[in-house]
């Protein structure tokens, strides 16, 4: 593991991080075509051809506005006829992503002209960038949400490592026959690490609260609902990981790894958008990018929405998957 | 007043047993009772299977074959018998950040939680009974892990008597205690098996077993090869057979080794290599001291004539074994 394990994750971190850094990332573009020209349809298959499934076509402008705005597409792009053969392009950008707008920029200026229209030329396109949706210090936002998740999980499995000591002093022995078995053992060591996770979440917001944009008490309600249930997930994910484990030598590294590459997929350390398509499609199975969708969809976007019902449910699921594979596991293991 | 139907049943049956780890053979068909106010010691060398047995006791371990009944109920994943068992593990299982008194009420309060949610009063009762038991007062507010091992193994035991079980399980409950610690440990578990609790003794502690216990069994290879009271076995093992020491406080002359070596006795300790003490077991040790006392005392030596004891009774039975 000592061995394996730091070439994993520098593999990892040059995949997740390298393009972003270099400027290549891969973002997800809402289209609406107001009045679909011979040249608009142009430059709508050009985006096809590049984009993939990553471009999805909306039926009107306001729809392409609400997927930026929902962070559902990372840029928005509304062709509009123009005075000319070429439409008027307009890019829609949302605080916080505004090099997805500029990489959609860079690839709407790149598409050949001549490939779309005989004499077409770039120059008759008419391109503007317009932001929309709360405006402001997003990052803040972002890293108060991405920054507590990924600590709450380092809590949670270094909390989680202390029933390895209780497995090997004998103390979960007795205190599972005491409390005719392991299930209330367990659920009592979740609850400890749902507290620890919530209250480093808490310190987290504390020190992001001058940085927030104006919070209404649904919103911090929200919030906290949102830190609780991922506290849920990081004791079950961590409670889960350290049950498959014999001892402090093998968790340790395995838990640190576990951390690093759900932090890293999940968009604790660099925001997902950033990262190629394929790494970000893999880190909707981390609790991480539920999590920080619902943290940026109630303080940022300010709404109380599916997206958020959503990551609630799937952040409870994991911690009680997680829960009862421990109690399984646990269940099973004879002693060494 | 009249006995219980709980307590009517035996504490303890462990019926042909067969269990192990990971396809590994460690129990071959243990059987064993142990009835109310009674303790038990299980005997045998390292890897015999005495933890074993204790994990299976408590249903930690599930045996592959046979049966375990604990007041006639299963111990293990499902059953409810693992809640008449106090279980001290050979390790302090303890949670070091809290007080002695404060382990004692996490694990009363555990027990009850999901029976009956007892006062607070019968809680502290039951709590200060164990600490008295166990001599533990003058420590009782003093963190775990700041404690001595020997105050640490009385808490370990206080921990498993606070619910009053109906079968303690003790594994290596003396492993590294003085003679004080030792005795008060004693006191416990007997005042423990005349409230009429079953318990079953895992030690190599010859000195603790042999005040303790009431019943022994020897376990070789996973099978018991000899049970019964220590002196019924050590009688018939023995019989009237003496253990006569020989032993010295420093290297004995050649010639006095080789004149013990020539009645019979056989080196038993060595320490940097050289034998200071000899021993033998026979019916006819009274007549080979009075020939080596002289030159025993020459050679400043002493002479201890006593019945053979658990250790010498244990390795009898696995030298006949063999």
């Amino acid at each position: 593991m000592t061995l394996l394990l730091p070439p994993l994750v520098y593999l990892l971190f040059a995949s997740v991080f390298g393009a972003g850094a270099k400027g290549e990332i891969d973002p997800s573009i809402a289209l609406h075509a107001v009045a679909p020209t011979f040249s608009s349809r142009g430059i709508e298959a050009e985006l096809r051809a590049r984009l993939g499934s990553r471009l999805t076509v909306l039926s009107n402008p306001s729809a392409v506005e609400t997927a930026v705005v929902e962070g559902r597409s990372d840029a928005g792009l509304i062709l509009r006829p123009g005075t000319g053969t070429s439409p008027e392009v307009e890019i829609l950008s949302a605080a916080g992503r505004e090099v997805a707008a500029a990489a959609l920029e860079g690839q709407v200026r790149g598409i050949n002209a001549g490939a779309i229209q005989p004499n077409g030329d770039f120059a008759s396109r008419r391109l503007s960038v317009r932001s929309v949706g709360p405006q402001g210090d997003l990052q803040s936002v972002y890293y108060a949400g991405a920054v507590s998740i990924m600590f709450v999980f380092f809590a949670a499995m270094h909390g989680a490592m202390t029933g390895l000591d209780d497995r090997r002093s004998g103390l979960q022995a007795r205190l599972s026959l005491v409390a005719g078995g392991l299930a209330p053992i367990l659920a009592g060591r979740a609850a400890w690490l749902v507290a620890v996770g919530l209250a480093q979440s808490l310190a987290i917001l504390a020190a992001a609260a001058s940085r927030l944009p104006p919070t209404a008490a649904w919103q911090i309600l929200a919030w906290a609902v949102t830190a609780l249930l991922a506290s849920v997930a990081a004791a079950g994910v961590a409670l889960a990981v350290i049950s498959l484990c014999r001892s402090r030598d093998q968790a340790q590294p395995l838990s640190t790894f576990i951390v690093l590459l759900l932090a890293a997929v999940g968009g604790s350390m660099a925001p997902r958008f950033l990262m190629p398509d394929l790494i970000r499609q893999i880190g909707w199975f981390t609790p991480h990018a539920w999590a920080i969708e619902a943290y940026q969809t109630v303080l940022w976007r300010g709404v109380l929405d599916v997206t958020v019902l959503g990551s609630w449910c799937i952040l409870t699921t994991v911690g009680l998957v997680g829960g009862l594979i421990a109690l399984a596991v646990e269940t099973r293991r004879a002693p060494a | 007043m009249p006995a219980s139907p709980a307590k009517a049943i035996t504490p303890l049956k462990l019926a042909d047993v067969h269990a192990g780890y990971r396809g590994k053979p460690v129990l071959k068909g243990l059987s064993l009772t142990i009835a109310s106010g009674e303790a038990y010691a299980l005997l045998g060398p390292n890897g015999a299977g005495k933890s074993t047995a204790a994990r299976v006791a408590c249903g930690i371990v599930r045996p592959e074959r046979g049966s375990v009944a604990v007041l006639g109920e299963c111990p293990g994943r499902g059953g409810r018998g693992g809640r008449h068992v106090g279980l001290a593990p050979q390790e302090v299982a303890l949670f070091g950040a809290l007080t002695i008194r404060e382990n004692l009420t996490a694990v009363a309060r555990l027990a009850t939680a999901s029976a009956h949610r007892p006062s607070r009063s019968s809680m502290e009762t039951a709590v200060l009974a164990a600490m008295a038991d166990t001599d533990c007062m003058e420590r009782a507010d003093d963190r775990v892990s700041l404690l001595s091992g020997g105050w640490r193994r009385r808490a370990n035991l206080a921990a498993a008597l606070v619910n009053r079980p109906a079968l303690l399980v003790l594994d290596e409950p003396t492993e590294g205690v003085d003679a004080r610690t030792r005795a008060t440990l004693v006191a416990a578990v007997r005042n423990a098996v005349a409230g009429g609790a079953a318990c079953l003794i895992i030690s190599h502690d010859a000195a603790f077993v042999s005040l303790a216990a009431d019943r022994v069994g020897v376990l070789a290879d996973g099978r018991l090869i000899a049970e019964g009271p220590i002196d019924v076995l050590q009688s018939r093992t023995f019989g009237t057979h003496r253990l006569l020491t020989v032993r010295f406080p420093t290297r004995p002359s050649d010639s006095l080794a080789r004149r013990l070596s020539a009645v019979g006795l056989e080196r038993d300790h060595e320490e940097a290599g050289e034998s200071l003490e000899w021993r033998r077991i026979g019916d006819d040790i009274l007549d080979v001291a009075e020939t080596l006392a002289d030159a025993v005392d020459e050679g400043g030596g002493e002479m201890i004539i006593r019945r053979p004891g658990l250790d010498e009774l244990l390795a009898k039975l696995l030298e006949q074994r063999e």
